[in-house]
């Protein structure tokens, strides 16, 4: 059987926001007409991405570096300015890293600015301080240059792993505290 | 342009469409998810036009997403990623409900010609 890690990941991560759903009281019929949708949009992509994702090992400290500063940007405007109109600005910047790094190499770092800065969005009661912020960035930055292949074209791609980064913190701390 | 700046934009615009809104309309909370919304939804409109073929799957797929955010507003508040997950089921739900009306087309479409 072929493996593909990257739809793996995504997978997991939307199971789980599927299981917080129904556990938060989200009607079990409205998730009956979601899920055998994306199941099937899952089968498909299983046949039609590449399983085959071996990374540019260059490419990812690049991408760990722009999604950390990515990160710590946002979530210290967010204190000003709020989480969204922070997002936009800092997304609005880096979509200007292309002009400034011109190498085909740092054609990702947009993208990778971006995804970090999902992680910046959390609220100060989730993440408390900014060194926190850019290790989960930076890891986000890490899982976007990984997985670089799976799900490609589909919104929300870049919000998925930035999300599955947070919700790995939430996990771990969780455990630690509990 | 590219999608990060499309999407940037677009969320610039409705932080400031919001913010006439409420100045228009203050007694209105339901005005402070404006924002939001069109983040989320800036996240579907972030697909390649491999998968969002036309503007009108855009908009089929900006409806899918507010069935889900109005879903999931309170459950994922304040965890970075949220928006983008929920835009990402919409993309993928929306997708599969292409996929799937296409094989069911061609199916009939066989099933006649035989």
């Amino acid at each position: 059987m072929k493996k593909n890690i990257g739809l793996f990941i995504f997978s997991l991560v939307h199971l789980y926001y599927v299981i917080r759903l129904l556990s938060n009281g989200v009607p079990i019929f409205e998730i009956c007409l979601l899920i055998p949708f994306v199941i099937f949009a899952y089968v498909w992509g299983y046949g039609h991405y590449p399983h085959n994702q071996s990374t540019d090992a260059s490419r990812i400290p690049s991408s760990v570096i722009s999604a950390s500063m990515g990160g710590v940007c946002c979530y210290v405007l967010s204190q000003y300015t709020g989480p969204i109109l922070a997002c936009g600005i800092v997304g609005l910047l880096a979509s200007f890293l292309r002009h400034l790094f011109k190498d085909k190499k740092y054609h990702e770092l947009p993208y990778s600015t971006y995804c970090g800065c999902f992680v910046g969005m959390s609220a100060h009661s989730i993440i408390p301080d900014a060194i926190t912020v850019s290790i989960l960035a930076g890891f986000s930055g890490l899982l976007f240059a990984t997985t670089k292949r799976s799900l490609e074209g589909v919104g929300g791609r870049l919000g998925s792993i930035s999300f599955a980064s947070v919700v790995c913190y939430l996990l771990i701390h969780n455990y630690i505290y509990s | 342009m590219n999608t990060v700046r499309a999407s940037a934009i677009s969320i610039i615009a409705g932080c400031c469409i919001q913010f006439l809104l409420v100045k228009a309309f203050p007694d209105q909370p339901v005005l402070l998810k404006v924002p939001f919304v069109v983040c989320g939804a800036s996240f579907c409109g972030m697909s390649s036009s491999g998968i969002l073929k036309n503007k009108f799957w855009a908009i089929g797929c900006g409806i899918v997403y507010a069935w889900i955010f109005i879903a999931s507003a309170f459950i994922f508040k304040g965890m970075g990623g949220g928006l983008g997950t929920g835009a990402c089921l919409a993309v993928l739900m929306f997708q599969g409900l292409m996929l799937l009306g296409k094989s069911v087309k061609k199916l009939i479409l066989s099933y006649k010609f035989k």
